[in-house]
């Protein structure tokens, strides 16, 4: 089935992941339509991926790069992309990934939550039932 | 010698277009700081769809956006459909495509309703909603319920139309029709309005460029951006029309784009009615107790009434639940670091006028 928009895709390693889409938004990749992640648990790390449209070309490109779970780092591109630091502080909170050179400092946690210190919650071995369970006990509706 | 002030704006508040408020550090009324604050609206949706079987899933997506629900069914539906290579019949596309329209119609309704709140014309929040209401009528007619419809599913819709409904929204766009020049004379060429709207909070396409804005204030920026012509689904190839423009880029000229955009809208609903094949309505997707959607991710957007919005999934082809399924709203770009950006300096009044012509949606931020 044909897809709705073509995407270019480069896997890049996470040292280069600033430079790379750096020399993208030269080349005209400069709308930047998203930054996500995804959890490959039980494998052992995080697939974050970057989303970005050329408006004069129309070409569209992802940017995937695979870090570890258990110490997630990345740079920030907030500085290029000012969309990205909510971006990243959602990545931050519900992920835990760190990011270098955030304008908002080492500490991003807390966006949407509030008072959350359970750990991030879209990581794949947080199961929000079983914890659900641990903070409130379980309930039965006759 | 100025005061300073600290006031949050929201989270409860007529100019406010949902749950969602805004932190203010005021010099006189300038505006110095300002920081959006969301998280009202937070209900783990993305986390509850890996929890749950495919199909289950398809009564949880309209939830994430209160006032345009369909879009979040159309995407899902879309989603699966090129994962796992499903075929949707002509009938369901035009059906879908109607339902979209009527739904970018329902969602500019509450979106002039809260313009008009703004700035303190509440008539029009009074009119818009009840026109609303008419189109929700038909809603329940075709799909059942009023505004979470459920009703658009992998493979093509739910059910049906019901006999006599096109004519029904046939004779509602008649209706609307004549409704809108009173809606211009109340609305989009008020003089209150035209005075907190010229010139306020005008967008230059290289704000849409580098902040990724999309919908109105991109069009009224002179973007002709617009996922129904750059990358048609469903059946907007087979339909007429063109990208509403305006150069300005300000308050105004996003209004103008909505009120064409309803125009547009109308006209597009018309020829979907005149076009409406026979046939199929639904191509039935594997039985759902045993679907396990084949393994791939995908990348699917519509145009709605705020912008670009798409669901971005990964399914890993060994459990029934999407490995993971990204919403990105056209607000995330809107109302975040383009909002804390755009109102430095501007004046506290012009807050309700940014949400209220932005459209800012905080579910698809919070979600």
């Amino acid at each position: 089935m044909k897809e709705q928009f073509e995407f270019e895709e480069i896997k890049v390693k996470e040292g280069d992941v600033f430079e790379v889409i750096r020399s993208l938004k030269s080349q005209g990749f400069s709308y930047f339509l998203f930054v996500t992640c995804v959890d490959w648990y039980p494998r052992d790390y995080f697939e974050v991926v970057y989303a970005f449209r050329n408006l004069n070309s129309g070409r569209n490109i992802k940017v995937k790069v695979r870090i570890s779970r258990e110490n997630p780092l990345l740079p920030s591109i907030a500085e290029e992309f000012p969309m990205a630091i909510y971006q990243e502080r959602e990545l931050a909170e519900m992920f835990g990934i760190k990011f270098l050179n955030h304008p908002d400092g080492e500490h991003l946690e807390n966006m949407i939550l509030e008072d959350w210190d359970y750990g991030p919650p879209m990581r794949k071995d947080f199961d929000s039932a079983e914890f659900s369970i641990r903070l409130f006990g379980e309930r039965r509706y006759e | 010698m100025s005061r300073h002030y600290e006031i949050f704006v929201g989270p409860n508040h007529p100019g406010v277009t949902g749950n969602f408020s805004v932190h203010v550090w005021l010099e006189g009324d300038r505006i110095v700081k300002l920081k959006p604050e969301y998280g009202f609206l937070h209900r783990g949706f993305e986390k509850l769809m890996e929890r749950r079987e495919t199909i289950r899933n398809v009564s949880i997506v309209p939830r994430i956006c209160v006032p345009e629900p369909d879009i979040n069914e159309n995407l899902y539906a879309r989603l699966l459909e090129a994962v796992d290579g499903i075929d949707v019949p002509p009938r369901a596309r035009y059906i879908r495509t109607m339902i979209l329209e009527m739904a970018r119609l329902g969602a500019y309704f509450l979106q002039i309703s809260s313009a008009g709140g703004a700035i303190g014309n509440y008539t029009v929040s009074e009119w818009a909603v009840g026109d609303r209401d008419l189109l929700l009528d038909i809603f329940e007619w075709i799909t059942g319920a009023r505004v979470y419809h459920i009703y658009q599913m992998p493979g093509g819709v739910r059910k049906d139309l019901p006999e006599g409904a096109l004519e029904k929204l046939w004779s509602y766009l008649d209706y609307l029709e004549k409704r809108m020049s009173d809606y211009e004379e109340i609305l989009f060429e008020n003089p209150v309005a035209l005075s907190r709207w010229k010139g306020v909070l005008v967008v230059t396409p290289d704000e849409v460029e580098r902040f990724g804005l999309s919908g109105p204030p991109a069009k009224a920026a002179g973007v002709a951006m617009d996922v129904r012509k750059d990358a048609p689904y469903e059946a907007y190839s087979e339909l007429e029309f063109e990208v509403p423009v305006e150069k300005d880029g300000d308050a105004y000229a996003r209004m103008q784009v909505v009120k064409k955009e309803m125009l547009l809208s109308i006209s597009l609903l018309r020829q979907i009615i005149e076009k409406m094949p026979s046939g199929e309505f639904l191509n039935r997707p594997p039985n759902f107790k045993k679907w396990i959607p084949k393994a791939g991710e995908s990348y699917q957007a519509l145009e709605s009434s705020r912008g670009e919005y798409a669901y971005y999934g990964v399914f890993d082809g060994k459990s029934s639940a999407p490995r993971r399924v990204y919403v990105k709203g056209p607000s995330y770009a809107a109302g975040t670091a383009y909002m804390e950006y755009k109102m430095r300096g501007e004046r506290l009044e012009h807050i309700p006028v940014f949400l209220s012509t932005f459209n800012i949606c905080p579910p698809e931020i919070d979600r």
